[in-house]
């Protein structure tokens, strides 16, 4: 058994690695749209897009397979102002870490934890993208005041007093720094 | 340059320049004191309110609110042992031991002193350097400039505390973004997706909104609890021994500016360095350096000199090629692009009085938050007790609202958001957000002078000229440097263990 998981390292899927493949993505669409565009014009994006393809590829793998870190050394060298030991951590300590249950990256993070903020943080998306259709359709200072006292009171479990407390002063101030002191047309 | 000396101090003490001073140092003192937020997020924030508004006077805001950072971020390190920015960290460890002692007065009257007496010393080698600089920099050609874009991110990439290869990667992403909308070379509109929004490409004010103020604030809102868990209750005295203290250790005082002023030229390095380098020789040059850490004065003297002055090293490659030499710096050229001013030899030629009114408030507000800090700090340290899920929603608000004013377009807000969640997921996984910044604003000048150089001289313009290729090499050198310092280091393990 041992013997097989030398060989073939268990794949780590974490939050870092979802970020990586969404930045190969980024990088291949750069690459590939380029070539509708004349010689010229592709010749930078290009470049930048297979540059930074390989480069996420090589990352991906090492994020996806930590014990081949050592191997892929130049993967994860350290600028010079970097503590090597904390950087570069060794190929023990990302198996320990990675069995550990310690899938969120560099920083150290429980898988069940790194759920649960990204849970939050996509919360908080989708408020503010619902601020942004409100600004869109009413006048900004509603949008704003029914942001700060909903995510001030669902997200954050602040009071209601302190919600309305808390929106009613960055209203009163967004009307005296927009409207009065920079005549602002919004 | 020097003829405009005496214009660029009669617009910098004309109504309502003062205001804006005050305005500006007071912002970013508070920026300063709160633990996570700092210059790039207060001038992020500050740029949209900037639109519009006359050069001068947005320059006084800009560099007012940028020179009050490193000192208030230091009030908050003596008080309650809580940095409020990264380069006032080392000021922590004599700082806070003397407050404890009930010496936060002299604490502060030191920290005070010597970071004002350091930002002029900064702006007086500025002041000294840009004139000499410009003779250099008039020596510079098409190939010369793309070269200095290439290695100013090289040299953030090599210099980053994180992975060297995340950092090229997080390069070759933001010089990725800037290739989105039309080319003013080729005359193409690229990656637009049929979104007329994006032909004018990434804009910079929601990309920095988004960058620093939506990432950060979500970052605090993860964290919950309040920003500084300490308090403190007594009284500040004996600040006027603190202002002596700088005078009797002024040798030390020089020695951390000079540190401050050349760690600053150098690219991307930044204030959170410089502050550690300049304790580390205080420590060295001493002749007890076991006092260090129990609330030794000059412990506080060192980093908080470095701090200041190093902002006038840094503005030396900003103003001078156009190279941001810190973040702050990275977000403050993209107010001067955004504002319709080039930094480089030109805008020294076209726009003396723009330059001295930036050193002169350089200056002034420095003064300006010693005094604000010496009778305000006991008041001021407060504002870090506020819990962050109440700062958290006014952050959000500041920024997409920020981004919405600049041109009252939805696609602006989008932008910031996109870029916020972007940064956070970088800030988390390690890549570096300076990389970024710097090649979404240099982005732009590296492909137009990449492709004048191709048409002028073909690919060889790139290394047939002296300059250029010292460039080139020196580029390539840097970006193998750790590779090599660590099969140096292999090596030479393995021979010591043979």
């Amino acid at each position: 058994m041992t013997h097989k998981r030398n060989r073939f390292p268990r794949v780590i899927i974490s939050d870092a690695v979802v970020f990586d493949w969404v930045l190969l993505i980024g990088f291949v669409v750069l690459a590939v749209f380029a070539v509708n565009y004349n010689a010229r014009a592709r010749s930078i994006p290009m470049a930048l897009g297979i540059l930074g393809t390989v480069m996420v590829s090589f990352q991906l793998i090492v994020d996806m397979f930590p014990p081949l870190r050592r191997k892929l050394g130049f993967v994860v060298e350290s600028g010079l102002m970097a503590d090597q030991k904390e950087e570069s951590p060794t190929e023990t300590d990302n198996v320990n870490s990675a069995e550990a249950g310690n899938y969120g990256g560099n920083h150290g993070k429980g898988r069940t934890e790194a759920i649960q903020e990204w849970v939050k943080i996509l919360r908080l998306i989708i408020w503010i993208a619902a601020f942004i259709v409100l600004l869109g359709v009413t006048h900004y200072l509603i949008a704003v005041g029914l942001f700060v006292v909903l995510v001030t009171r669902i997200e954050a479990g602040e009071s209601w007093i302190r919600s309305i407390v808390l929106a009613v002063s960055v209203n009163i101030g967004f009307f005296i720094l927009f409207n009065l002191i920079l005549n602002a047309q919004l | 340059m020097y003829e405009a000396a005496i214009p660029a101090l009669q617009a910098m003490l004309t109504w309502p320049a003062p205001l804006y001073l005050l305005l500006g140092t007071l912002l970013g003192m508070l920026f300063g004191i709160l633990p996570g937020l700092g210059g790039p997020q207060v001038l992020a924030l500050l740029l949209p309110i900037t639109y519009g508004m006359p050069v001068n006077l947005a320059i006084v805001l800009l560099v007012g609110a940028m020179s009050s950072i490193a000192f208030g971020g230091s009030i908050p390190a003596i008080l309650i042992n809580t940095p409020g920015t990264g380069q006032s960290a080392a000021t922590c460890f004599d700082g806070f031991p003397m407050a404890k002692q009930g010496k936060a007065g002299v604490a502060i009257g030191a920290a005070a002193t010597s970071s004002c007496l350091g930002a002029i010393f900064g702006a007086i080698i500025l002041t000294v350097l840009l004139p000499i600089g410009r003779r250099i920099v008039l020596l510079f050609s098409y190939p010369e400039f793309f070269m200095l874009a290439v290695m100013g991110l090289s040299v953030i990439a090599v210099v980053s505390k994180g992975s060297l290869w995340k950092g090229v990667v997080a390069a070759c992403l933001g010089l990725g973004l800037s290739t989105i909308g039309y080319d003013p070379v080729t005359g193409s509109v690229r990656y637009t997706f049929g979104t007329d929004y994006l032909w004018d490409g990434i804009r910079l004010v929601p990309a920095f909104i988004g960058l620093f103020c939506i990432s950060e604030a979500l970052d605090l809102f993860l964290r919950r609890g309040k920003i500084a868990e300490k308090s403190y209750n007594q009284k500040i005295g004996g600040v006027m021994q603190g202002v002596k203290a700088v005078f009797k250790n002024f040798g030390l005082f020089l020695r951390c500016s000079v540190i401050g002023c050349i760690v600053g030229i150098i690219p991307g390095v930044g204030g959170a360095v410089t502050n550690f380098l300049a304790y580390g020789h205080a420590v060295q040059s001493s002749k007890n350096p076991e006092s260090f850490g129990t609330g030794d004065v000059r412990g506080v003297i060192a980093p908080e000199a470095a701090n200041d002055s190093k902002d006038g090293g840094a503005l030396v490659p900003t103003l001078l090629f156009g190279i941001p030499g810190s973040l702050e710096m990275a977000v403050f050229l993209g107010a001067l692009i955004v504002m319709g001013l080039e930094p480089g030899p030109r805008m020294m030629m076209e726009n003396p009085q723009i330059i001295l009114v930036l050193i002169y408030t350089l200056v002034l507000g420095n003064i300006l938050v010693a005094v604000l800090g010496i009778f305000g700090a006991r008041v001021l340290v407060k504002i870090t007790y506020v819990p962050v899920t109440l700062l958290a929603p006014i952050i959000f608000m500041l920024g997409l609202m920020g981004a919405y004013l600049t041109n009252g377009m939805l696609g602006d807000v989008v932008l910031s958001l996109v870029f916020g969640v972007l940064a956070f997921a970088m800030k988390r996984f390690g890549f570096s957000r300076i990389a970024v910044v710097i090649a979404l604003v240099l982005g732009k000048l590296a492909q137009k002078t990449f492709h004048q150089t191709l048409m002028l001289w073909g690919i060889k313009g790139f290394f047939i000229r002296p300059l250029s290729l010292i460039l080139f090499i020196l580029t390539a050198g840097m970006l193998l440097l750790p590779y090599l310092r660590e099969a140096w280091l292999r090596r030479n393990g393995n021979t010591s263990q043979v």
